[in-house]
């Protein structure tokens, strides 16, 4: 994708699902799953999050904070660009909210915001409506 | 609120439009002011001690948290919806990390991470 930040891996760790960004088949069997800081119905076994943290000068960690759902939007700005004009994000109608976005080299290859198109894999999720815009 | 205010827009004097965009500046600046304090409140959180030792994956081999920071004090990590069965990053994901490169310059505050459970994830840059 041409991005260089860098990508780790927390596969095999408690990581992801400590910080509540990834969630068990068990937790998922449940219909409800921990996230945003309550329990509440998630489509999919993985949400976004960002999670921050602080070392001390004696290399002591502390988790100071974590923006979940919508939380996350603070650092998208095309969002802010799209609130400044008459149509805004124009997101009425969509499935879910952000269910027009594609990866950004694939703008080109002829599709609009398909509305029937799940962008987690068959099996994993349950559709519904309502992402991140509303959890 | 209208929604599509295209579909119906109100047309009116410079003079007019101006009374309105006044009301809404007040507005407007009530928001940033009270972002500033909900910031200051967000900093103020208390925190809570790592006590896990996580191992991460990353391009240079295994890294502990603590490594992560790479000399720096604060440690930002985006969790990215990618799990170890899918084929693609979630696209709206990639969308917000779309945004994260051109905030690299302000790497020198915060070293900025981005995770995943798929180790695949590790080859996608």
């Amino acid at each position: 994708m041409g991005w260089k930040f860098t990508w780790v891996s927390s596969y095999g760790t408690d990581f992801n699902y400590d910080f509540q960004a990834s969630f068990t088949p068990e937790e998922m069997a449940k219909g409800r799953v921990e996230y945003n800081f309550d329990l509440v119905q998630f489509p999919s076994a993985e949400a976004p999050g960002t999670s921050v943290f602080y070392k001390d000068q004696d290399g002591n960690i502390c988790h100071t904070h974590s923006a979940c759902a919508r939380g996350t939007e603070n650092t998208v700005n095309t969002y802010n660009y799209l609130d400044y004009v008459p149509k805004g994000r124009d997101e009425e109608g969509l499935p879910f909210t952000m269910s027009w976005l594609r990866h950004h080299d694939r703008y080109d290859d002829g599709y609009l915001a398909d509305a029937d198109r799940p962008y987690w894999p068959s099996g994993t999720a349950i559709r519904s409506k309502g992402m991140a815009g509303e959890v | 609120m209208p929604t599509r205010t295209v579909d119906n827009p109100k047309v009116v004097s410079r003079e007019l439009w101006l009374a309105d965009r006044k009301a809404l500046l007040a507005k407007e600046k009530q928001l940033t002011r009270e972002r500033d304090a909900i910031a200051a409140e967000r900093r103020q959180l208390p925190w809570v001690k790592v006590e896990k030792n996580y191992e991460f994956d990353s391009p240079g081999g295994s890294k502990a948290l603590a490594g992560l920071f790479d000399g720096r004090s604060q440690l930002i990590i985006y969790h990215f919806m990618f799990g170890p069965e899918w084929q693609e990053g979630c696209p709206s994901c990639s969308f917000n990390m779309d945004h994260t490169d051109g905030a690299l310059g302000a790497s020198r505050a915060a070293r900025r991470f981005v995770c995943s459970g798929f180790p695949g994830a590790l080859g996608q840059n």
